[in-house]
């Protein structure tokens, strides 16, 4: 009888820890395939920019400034470390969310100008890369989400008591997250593109 | 006095918190109408469409309509709604929601990950903008939304997608109910003729063979565990106490619309009017 006990006891301990070992790994991989996620869709709007800016081009030519900062912010995009490398890193981290969101408020500001030019809008061209251009910013922000709860989950776990110690063991640590956006700095072009009359 | 402070000072420490999200509904029906706008019989064809639609293609598409998405952006809200509902089959993610938002004006389209290629984003826009919003903008809403399923289905007819799954009535909690009541009732019966272990396993075996003639391999494998168990326990005579515990587990409600678990990625496009 007491053997059955000790071991149920040795089976319970072992359930209970586990160590979380498993779980942290798991999580980990939920993270690179999150991270994986927002990559594509922060790539696929970085495809999308150069037609747009050429579309607009050549209706609103003379718009140079906003034209070039966006150009510029694409750039700055393009020249970022992104693999998986990053996700441990926190200074590379921020530096991607910088980058990210001065390319946002480039395209907002471009967006906004493009409102005023009557031909551009009715452009079939530009309202198929404006569908697009929205349709990708609301996947960005799917795939944000997605990734800010697997790290917030990740990290709880490499936070509490007993996986902790597992985490300790084996160097791993919490993984930075995106910061809640600042409404001023950083806001993804919420912009309607369809102001009712036409 | 006491108590009325006490109560008081209860009151102050409960949450006054407004809540600023708009409910998502449960999934019931593939068209859901939270307006009163359609009437019962426009519904209904829309509904049998939808349902021709996923007999033939397999994929998931529902209609909602909301007075409201409240502060929040007509595509949260719908992702909150496919997020709960799981419109699609699993793996396949060939789900697709028409979402609209009457008070406010606003119309979106959110497809699953799976039909990302057959239905993109500058298609949907143009499904909104050029069929539905016309119609939205001379108050028919039924015209709206059909024209807006017309053209999904369309789309969808045109693309490859896996079969359709035969639907199995293993949602039917009826049938498990029938194989426990029969268990119980030949129980003593086949004890008497095979003995406690024989009559158990006879007993799973017609239990098996009838789950497997109403509904294929798992709930024959069900009724065989339940059958077995079922002899075990009331083969020394007890006639008591029908442990029906794991019975009314599968029972999935036969008859309404689920969601298939599919994913959605955020694909699709808003619109207006």
């Amino acid at each position: 009888m007491r053997r059955l006990v000790s071991i149920l006891l040795l089976l319970a301990m072992l359930n209970l820890s586990g160590c979380g070992y498993n779980t942290l790994q798991s999580q980990d991989e939920q993270i690179n395939a999150g991270w994986s996620e927002v990559q594509n869709q922060y790539q696929r709007r970085y495809d999308l920019i150069p037609n747009l800016v050429n579309t607009v081009k050549g209706y609103a030519a003379h718009e140079k400034g906003v034209l070039e900062e966006v150009t510029r912010a694409r750039a700055s995009v393009g020249g970022l470390k992104v693999d998986a490398s990053v996700l441990n890193d926190e200074a590379a981290f921020a530096k991607f969310q910088q980058a990210q969101g001065q390319l946002s408020s480039a395209l907002q500001r471009l967006m906004v100008v493009a409102e005023q030019y009557p031909n551009l809008k009715a452009d079939g061209n530009f309202r198929d890369l404006q569908a697009q251009l929205e349709g990708t910013e609301n996947r960005i922000a799917v795939a944000r989400n997605r990734y800010i709860k697997a790290v917030q989950t990740y990290n709880t776990t490499v936070r509490q008591f007993p996986s902790n110690l597992t985490a300790k063991m084996f160097d791993m640590q919490t993984r930075p997250n995106f910061a809640l956006p600042n409404a001023a700095a950083e806001q993804a072009p919420a912009v309607n593109f369809n102001t009712g009359g036409k | 006095m006491k108590t009325l402070r006490a109560l008081l000072a209860l009151l102050l420490c409960l949450p006054l918190w407004l809540p600023a999200e708009v409910a998502v509904p449960e999934l019931q029906r593939r068209v859901t109408d939270l307006t009163a706008t359609l009437t019962v019989e426009q519904v209904n064809t829309l509904e049998n469409q939808l349902r021709t639609l996923e007999q033939d293609k397999g994929s998931q598409v529902a209609v909602l309509m909301v007075p409201s998405t409240g502060e929040e952006t007509i595509f949260d809200y719908g992702m909150r709604v496919v997020e709960h509902w799981r419109l699609g089959r699993q793996g396949v993610d060939d789900g697709v929601l028409l979402l609209i938002a009457k008070n406010d004006r606003k119309t979106q389209i959110l497809v699953g990950r799976g039909l990302e290629g057959a239905l993109p984003d500058i298609t949907a826009k143009r499904i909104l903008q050029d069929l539905v919003r016309p119609r939205l903008r001379d108050g028919d809403f039924d015209g709206g939304i059909r024209s807006g399923v017309d053209a999904i289905g369309k789309v969808l007819a045109g693309e490859a997608l896996p079969p359709p799954a035969k639907r199995s009535h293993k949602g039917s909690s009826n049938n498990v109910w029938l194989l426990l009541f029969a268990a119980a009732f030949l129980a003593p019966i086949l004890r008497q003729l095979f003995g406690r272990t024989g009559g158990s396993l006879v007993g799973g075996g017609l239990a098996a063979g009838a789950g497997w003639f109403m509904g294929g391999l798992l709930l024959a494998l069900g009724g065989f565990v339940l059958g077995v168990m079922i002899m075990l326990l009331l083969g020394s005579g007890r006639m008591g106490g029908l442990y029906i515990g794991g019975g009314g587990g599968w029972g999935g409600g036969g008859g309404g619309f689920s969601g298939g678990g599919g994913d959605f990625g955020g694909g699709g496009a808003s619109g207006d009017w």
